[in-house]
């Protein structure tokens, strides 16, 4: 039973530390066809309270041999919730009719194989208690093809 | 020791009197203690049953995935299990001849991410110290994708490689003993990494399979359906490729509406031409209903169970990562019945009984 306990302990204290932050996302290379994988972490706060504002850093990292010029990444943010700042600032931000959450945009990125790009947003959650919203990340290369790809994080407003 | 201490306990309560005198005299505070220490376990243990504590529950704060996995309807509704069973002495005495196990864990679309790798390891951990596993010299490389450990008893080194990508999985087939894949079975269309579309077709419910003509796994393929869908070209910056139409038609191919889309041979045509090793294989599939799907093509290429055997899934599946560590586990644990792994694969919470075996 101290045993059982024990692993339970450690297994708690190691889950904290992941917290369900890693993602990844695919995109094709559109010169080759090649599908190149990016890593995904969002990092910060799993739960938030209605008015309550969240920081979260994005980690992109191209784990792939791929090399993408005008590489786009799309933050989609959960309905019920606004947009408080960005580091690096967004490319551009479309905001969407209530209760959609905008959409911020970095364009013109480029990545190489192992490179690590990381984007710090704030965001305010601004409707109902007690549901989870869902913050999609997503890629494109805009200048070669249409598709996004994209990836989605959860995190729960409190009741 | 546990069964000594029980014997213990058991002379002590059929002999009230005797327990009395044991209790008061010095040389006995050891019965004691060990009779506090069953009363308040077995006090314990009947909490935890009446809470409905399951054994592995410990695994449960480790195994949380960034979002949820969401299974597709499946075609194949209430089949039954209809399990077969094997004696999987033989398979273990030729993995373990060179002392090295080898094991390929294929994730698919909408299952894998980085940290499954690390995930996977302490899960590990975990279970080798919960059955006391003579498990050391563990290693887990930076990226998460391979890791190793050594049973000090028997001198068998364990090696798993986690991977994502179509054509690694494709070659696993010749390359490790225990094949597993954890992912969608896209309706039968076949296990599917990165993208929806990237399929290892391995069913036998579609004779034609639509996807983007800018997908590389597929680009040297005959286009099909051309008396319906006449083709088109396209110009991606110097190339013109071939389309039929915009989006998708059969509706379970999950591409959008801005996709070139061509039909291809489905079938089970990258089962029919990938190389396996010669000898004994386990395979593993946690993906809906793969059963129904993929028995008849498995079986007729390799018809004897002792030779190629399948733990696979009759009904839909989830996403953690409880059940895939379940299964390593057994074979860890040298479990030698496929019915007692199959058991012990459904007792996982992660997806109703869904296992079978064939």
């Amino acid at each position: 039973m101290f045993h059982y306990l024990l692993t339970l302990v450690f297994a708690i204290s190691i889950g904290k530390v992941w917290a369900g932050t890693s993602g990844a996302i695919s995109i094709p290379d559109p010169k080759t066809g090649e599908w190149c994988l990016f890593g995904v972490e969002h990092l910060g706060p799993r739960k938030l309270s209605v008015g309550e504002t969240g920081k979260y850093v994005v980690r992109l990292e191209n784990r792939s041999a791929c090399t993408l010029k005008h590489l786009r990444m799309l933050d989609k943010f959960p309905k019920d919730t606004d947009f408080k700042r960005a580091d690096p600032q967004p490319s551009k931000i479309r905001n969407r009719r209530f209760p959609h959450g905008p959409i911020l945009y970095w364009n013109q990125l480029k990545s190489r194989p192992g490179d690590i790009k990381t984007f710090e947003v704030e965001l305010q959650v601004t409707g109902a208690r007690n549901q989870i919203l869902k913050n999609r990340i997503c890629l494109s290369l805009p200048r070669d093809a249409e598709e996004v790809y994209c990836h989605y994080f959860k995190i729960r407003v409190l009741p | 020791m546990r069964g000594v201490n029980g014997a213990r306990l058991i002379l002590i309560v059929n002999t009230p009197g005797h327990l009395l005198r044991v209790l008061r005299g010095g040389p006995m505070k050891y019965l004691r203690f060990v009779f506090t220490l069953g009363v308040s376990s077995l006090l314990l243990a009947t909490f935890a049953f009446a809470a409905g504590v399951r054994e592995l529950d410990f695994l449960g704060p480790l195994d949380v995935q960034p979002s949820s996995f969401i299974p597709e309807a499946p075609v194949y509704t209430d089949e039954p299990a209809d399990p077969v069973h094997a004696d999987l002495r033989p398979f273990y005495k030729e993995f373990e001849r060179d002392g090295l196990v080898t094991i390929y864990l294929g994730y698919g679309i909408g299952t894998y991410y980085p940290a499954r790798g690390s995930q996977i390891f302490e899960m590990l951990k975990l279970l080798a110290l919960h059955y006391e596993l003579p498990l050391v010299d563990w290693n887990l490389s930076g990226d998460g994708s391979h890791l190793s450990f050594l049973n000090s008893k028997r001198g068998i080194r364990y090696s798993i490689t986690i991977g994502y990508e179509r054509n690694e999985f494709a070659r696993a087939f010749s390359e490790y003993e225990i094949v597993m894949y954890h992912g969608h079975s896209r309706y039968g269309q076949g296990p599917a990494f990165q993208h929806y579309q990237n399929y290892y077709r391995m069913g036998r419910g579609f004779p034609t399979i639509e996807v983007d003509t800018r997908n590389n796994y597929f680009k040297d393929e005959p286009i099909l359906k051309t008396d319906l869908y006449p083709i088109r070209w396209v110009r991606f910056g110097t190339r013109w490729l071939p389309f039929q139409y915009r989006g998708q038609k059969n509706g379970k191919s999950e591409l959008p509406d801005t996709s070139y889309t061509k039909n291809v041979p489905g079938l089970d045509v990258d089962w029919t031409r990938t190389r396996f090793l010669p000898g004994r294989q386990l395979f593993y599939f946690y993906s809906c209903t793969n059963k129904q799907y993929w028995r008849e093509s498995i079986r007729d290429r390799f018809p004897s169970l002792s030779h190629k055997f399948v733990f696979g899934t009759y009904k839909i599946n989830r996403g953690r990562t409880e059940p895939d560590v379940l299964m390593i586990v057994s074979l860890l644990r040298g479990t030698t019945q496929s019915s007692k792994i199959l058991d012990f694969l459904n007792t996982t919470k992660d997806c109703d009984q869904c296992f079978t075996t064939y």
